[in-house]
């Protein structure tokens, strides 16, 4: 087990360092990257287009329609909730199907546990959210704001990670055989970018289609922690129950998936 | 290179050693698709027609490997080398048979496997180790014998993408023969890095393998075979073709490689060049510096190795590139200069004649001469050989000189060809060799 953690955590440094080792910035961009995005969205939405954060009672500013700067920070804050979900996903589906065509030698060549490959993709993408934690963390704690009930993304966290894990399997080892796969996932990104909730929240879609956008585990993922973290509400827990079972049921059949067709990858590759 | 010459300083083959490798009818075939698809499709319908074509890599190979016994293995190419390393080493599965090993095995088939180009040396020596199967108190306490032996120095916390293609690749390999195996499976890894690593190389491996670890060792290159192994498997077409010791499967072998090098389409038909020729003796040459007959030049070897400084060719006292004379009759002389480290042994010589096409008519070796080169303190040393009568059949031939170990197998410098000769003969023989024959009637 050790040993196991051991080679997970030289991959984990491999894939972390191949993309920020070398840059000037290096290890800051996880935070900077989603910094401007947010920047980039409130400034278009929340002030060019006006929109705002209709969430029942608990904005932070008491003139909801206001511009003021508090304003716009809640705003920020909400996207970037609903970034660190879409960011997650985006980066298991973009770069999942390439984890295992990339390192054609450990397939053929070394006997090595090739699962390791999309689990480490998947644990890499996970930055995303522990940086989003960070910055609402401090945000937060800035304007005063910060309680217990955020601990309660923890919890949130399971499902997600069991969602990732297991679409990183399913896409890394599919995507040894059918190589388009990494083709379609940019458009698929962008598509899922204005499907989920993201810089406008879920109650802004009409009642006849919420339930199809509800059935997106994005849509969800980013709602749910909207709640925990900018809310004060603890995670409804029926929600979730449903979710860690669904997340639970993709990532066993990805398990199953995978070893099935582990053992062709040697003659694809 | 005969097999007289290989080391005999261990008892091997027992039959009270346990085996450590046991294959039985051993087999791999791979399922050709006409697209990757249609293998993700027939996983997901097992009961749609069948749309591929099998394609056998390796079947019915049985053989044990015993323990501190070293096996070599050789083929043509595509003959189901890789694939039977590859299962040995657990990156494949077999698709027939049994496969039984016992303890751990390391495999160099592939080195640097990971590496990233943007981190350190040291770095890169953690991630490769853990991907080969190291543990990382293993690594910790070999760190330093693995900087020390891939002679990296202060390079080491610099990034790999800096290193030469040679500091990379004696990087790879320190980690891969750093693994402390019970098999040790090697695949062409003695021709890595320059002339100074390679004898370095060579003789870790010659280490490993006096530790009692069993090998398999695959090469293209006989005389490394022959200097190694206890025996040998020979593969043809993914069979078996013999297996036993040295001289049963080495000079059939050899028999098979000429013929096929003269009919290609005689035997394996996707095999597409000769493999034993004189390039497969793979010796590095100095770049810049020029072998001009005739010329002298100063010249200091690199550590750990030797280089040729300069070699005359001459034919019954006419000295050149282009000779001629006759079978039988003329006498060929060559005489080599060569500069060496003097820390090393001193080297031995070979004049290897050929056709021109590449195949070896005869090979001369000062080793089996018994010769000791003697050599100056600055490690130069001068010697000629001369082949009076020569006993070849009229036709152009490729004088080469090759310098070697002391033991003869691992090559410093190589001049191939230093000169061609064209020979006349005025009988109809035969062959490549011309016998001095006494005819004699007894009425």
């Amino acid at each position: 087990m050790s040993r196991w953690f051991f080679l997970f955590s030289q991959w984990f440094k491999r894939d972390l360092g191949g993309r920020y080792r070398g840059s000037w910035l290096g290890l800051a961009w996880p935070i900077l990257q989603p910094l401007a995005q947010i920047s980039v969205f409130t400034l278009v939405f929340h002030f060019f287009m006006n929109m705002r954060w209709p969430l029942a009672g608990v904005a932070f500013d008491q003139d909801p329609g206001g511009t003021s700067v508090l304003s716009a920070t809640e705003y920020g804050l909400n996207v970037l909730a609903g970034l660190a979900v879409f960011n997650f996903f985006a980066e298991v589906l973009s770069r999942s199907p390439s984890a295992i065509i990339s390192q054609p030698s450990l397939v053929t060549k070394v006997r090595f546990p090739l699962a390791l490959l999309p689990i480490v993709t998947a644990a890499v993408a996970m930055l995303h959210i522990l940086s989003a934690f960070c910055i609402a963390s401090v945000v937060l704690a800035i304007l005063g704001k910060i309680s217990w009930v955020m601990l309660w993304a923890i919890a949130w966290l399971i499902p997600i990670a069991l969602y990732g894990l297991g679409l990183s399997l399913i896409l890394a080892s599919v995507g040894v055989y059918v190589r388009d796969i990494g083709q379609i996932m940019p458009a698929v990104n962008s598509l899922l970018m204005f499907l989920t909730p993201i810089f406008y929240p879920l109650n802004a879609i009409p009642l006849q289609l919420r339930g199809l956008f509800e059935a997106n585990p994005l849509a969800w993922a980013s709602e749910s922690l909207r709640q925990i973290l900018l809310n004060n509400q603890n995670l409804v827990f029926s929600d979730w129950v449903t979710h860690f079972f669904i997340s639970a049921a993709v990532c066993g059949a990805a398990i199953v998936l995978f070893r099935g067709l582990q053992r062709g990858f040697a003659d694809v590759l | 290179m005969s097999s007289e010459h290989q080391q005999n300083d261990r008892v091997v083959g027992s039959a009270d050693l346990p085996d450590v490798i046991v294959a039985k009818q051993l087999g791999k075939s791979y399922r050709l698709y006409r697209h990757p698809v249609d293998r993700l499709l027939h996983f997901f319908m097992p009961n749609r027609k069948k749309n591929f074509a099998s394609f056998t890599a390796l079947h019915n190979v049985t053989f044990e490997l015993k323990k501190g016994e070293v096996l070599g293995v050789i083929g043509v190419n595509g003959a189901g080398k890789s694939t039977l390393l590859q299962l040995i080493s657990g990156a494949l599965h077999p698709s027939e048979g049994q496969l039984r090993t016992q303890g751990r095995i390391a495999a160099i088939l592939e080195l640097g496997a990971g590496f990233n180009p943007d981190f350190s040396g040291r770095e890169n020596i953690y991630l490769n180790a853990a991907t080969i199967g190291l543990e990382k108190y293993e690594i910790e306490s070999r760190l330093d014998s693995i900087i020390d032996f891939a002679g990296i120095g202060d390079h080491i916390d610099q990034p790999v993408k800096t290193y030469s293609s040679g500091m990379q690749v004696r990087l790879a390999f320190a980690i891969a023969t750093s693994v402390d195996a019970d098999i040790l499976i090697i695949d062409e890894a003695l021709s890595v890095g320059d002339g100074a690593f390679r004898r370095k190389s060579f003789d870790r491996i010659m280490e490993i393998r006096k530790r009692g670890t069993s090998i398999l060792f695959c090469s293209h290159v006989l005389f490394h075979i022959e200097a190694f192994c206890d025996r040998v498997l020979w593969l043809h077409r993914g069979k078996i073709q013999r297996l036993g010791a040295l001289s049963e499967v080495i000079l059939p072998y050899q028999d098979f490689i000429d013929a096929y090098s003269l009919d290609g389409s005689a035997q394996p038909t996707d095999a597409p060049r000769v493999e034993q020729s004189t390039e497969a003796l793979k010796v590095n040459k100095a770049p810049d510096f020029d072998h001009s007959a005739g010329q002298s030049v100063r010249f200091k070897a690199p550590q750990n190795d030797a280089r040729f400084t300069e070699v005359t060719v001459s034919l019954d006292g006419v000295t050149g590139k282009e000779l001629s004379g006759t079978s039988l009759l003329s006498t060929l002389e060559v005489s080599m200069r060569f500069a060496s480290d003097p820390s090393i042994p001193s080297p031995t010589a070979a004049l290897v004649l050929s056709t021109e096409g590449g195949k070896i008519v005869g090979t001369a070796l000062s080793k089996s001469a018994s010769l000791l080169i003697p050599r100056t303190e600055d490690g130069i040393g001068y010697i000629s050989a001369t082949i009076s009568r020569i006993p070849l059949n009229k036709g152009r031939y490729r004088v080469g000189v090759y310098l070697f170990c002391e033991r003869a197998i691992h090559g410093y410098d190589m001049i191939d060809p230093v000169a061609h000769v064209m020979l006349e003969h005025h009988g109809s023989e035969q062959g490549a060799c011309l016998f001095q024959t006494v005819w004699e009637a007894h009425l």
